[in-house]
């Protein structure tokens, strides 16, 4: 099996790692920083089905995108991503739904990012930190069920958190 | 209105059937709903269920309409005393079995086939604040143990724990691609 590891608080790159133990990097310079082909604290990561690698890049506030064998990170969410998109704090948890489109956990603004073809928008916890079911304080990773539910661990309240989908309504039936 | 989710399931099937149904009286240009068309659909349907749905990912990544919404109200999944005061690794696999660890517990706890009531699994691990976890489409689990200085993998069939990978610190980050490579994001 090869390996692949994402770092690195010591040497801020991304290493690909065999099964017979060599190591090679994949992205990242050895230097930590904001530069496209840098990472500061790469927390949660995501790949898709292209080899496409996601990271949240938690001290950059933003999310890089390495396409396969790219050194050079796209930033597809945050401040200074090329599309407008939304501002992240701390982002620390990425999943990419069946239409590839990307939800985030924004741990440092306690809330839930989604997304779809009309862009990024907060999905939950949008006013802030706070201790009731509404609302999470310092979430950490998240998950899908098959029916489109969210679960969030939410770390400094201790509990997991189940975010029902809605369903959409006709005039008479819920779906 | 409240259904449960295998109402759920059974609506999503005759929605599934009327899209088909509309599809294949288009095609064959004929309104009238025959035996033959009913058959299609049907096989058709299984198939979709039986395999589609079956992604080769172990993980759901589930379909949203544009500007879908989620209730602003979540609710606590589940007991407080099975997650520890830190939970921090979650994940859901394909068939919504619900695996959960925390920074100060050493074992994972296993939610089977969504059951919400008391932790239906708990595998004990030499596990030291891990951060992460991810489960294959064959039930194996790779869990952080970066503060050990590995990443553990339990091997489902002989109910074992083998070393996976060695690790400098502990991945907040854990990621198994299709191709069985193994990602983890290290912070220090």
């Amino acid at each position: 099996m090869r390996i692949y590891i994402v770092p690195l608080l010591s040497n801020h790159r991304v290493d690909k790692k065999w099964s017979n133990g060599t190591t090679t990097i994949v992205a990242g310079t050895g230097v930590r920083g904001s530069e496209s082909d840098m990472l500061n604290y790469p927390w949660g990561i995501f790949v898709d089905i292209n080899l496409d690698l996601y990271v949240a890049d938690y001290d950059n506030n933003r999310i890089q995108l390495f396409r396969l064998n790219q050194r050079n990170g796209i930033t597809v969410v945050g401040k200074e991503s090329s599309k407008v998109t939304i501002e992240l704090l701390y982002p620390t948890g990425i999943v990419l739904d069946g239409d590839r489109y990307l939800f985030i956990v924004d741990c440092g603004n306690n809330r839930i990012i989604g997304s779809d073809e009309n862009g990024f928008r907060c999905i939950f916890g949008c006013s802030g930190y706070g201790h009731t079911n509404d609302k999470l304080y310092n979430p950490f990773s998240i998950s899908f069920d098959s029916y489109g539910n969210i679960y969030i661990t939410d770390r400094d309240n201790h509990r997991v958190q189940k975010i029902v989908k809605n369903k959409p309504c006709s005039k008479f039936f819920c779906f | 209105m409240i259904f449960n989710d295998v109402t759920y399931r059974f609506i999503d099937k005759i929605i599934c059937f009327k899209n088909m149904l509309k599809v294949e009286i288009n095609r064959q240009n004929k309104k009238i709903f025959s035996f033959e068309m009913f058959l299609r659909i049907w096989i058709g349907l299984f198939i979709q269920q039986q395999y589609f749905t079956i992604a080769i990912v172990s993980f759901n990544q589930p379909r949203f309409r544009p500007n879908a919404t989620w209730n602003l109200n979540a609710t606590t999944f589940p007991n407080q005393s099975f997650v520890g005061t830190q939970p921090t690794g979650i994940f859901i696999n394909s068939k919504n079995s619900i695996y959960i660890i925390g920074r100060e517990i050493d074992e994972i706890h296993i939610w089977q086939n969504e059951s919400h009531l008391n932790s239906t699994k708990t595998i004990s691990g030499n596990l030291l604040n891990p951060y992460s976890i991810f489960v294959t489409t064959n039930g194996d689990i790779y869990v952080d143990n970066g503060n050990n200085g590995r990443v553990d993998k339990w091997i489902v069939q002989n109910e074992t724990w083998i070393s996976a990978m060695n690790v400098p610190s502990g991945c907040p980050g854990l990621f198994i691609d299709i191709y069985e490579n193994l990602y983890c994001s290290i912070v220090e």
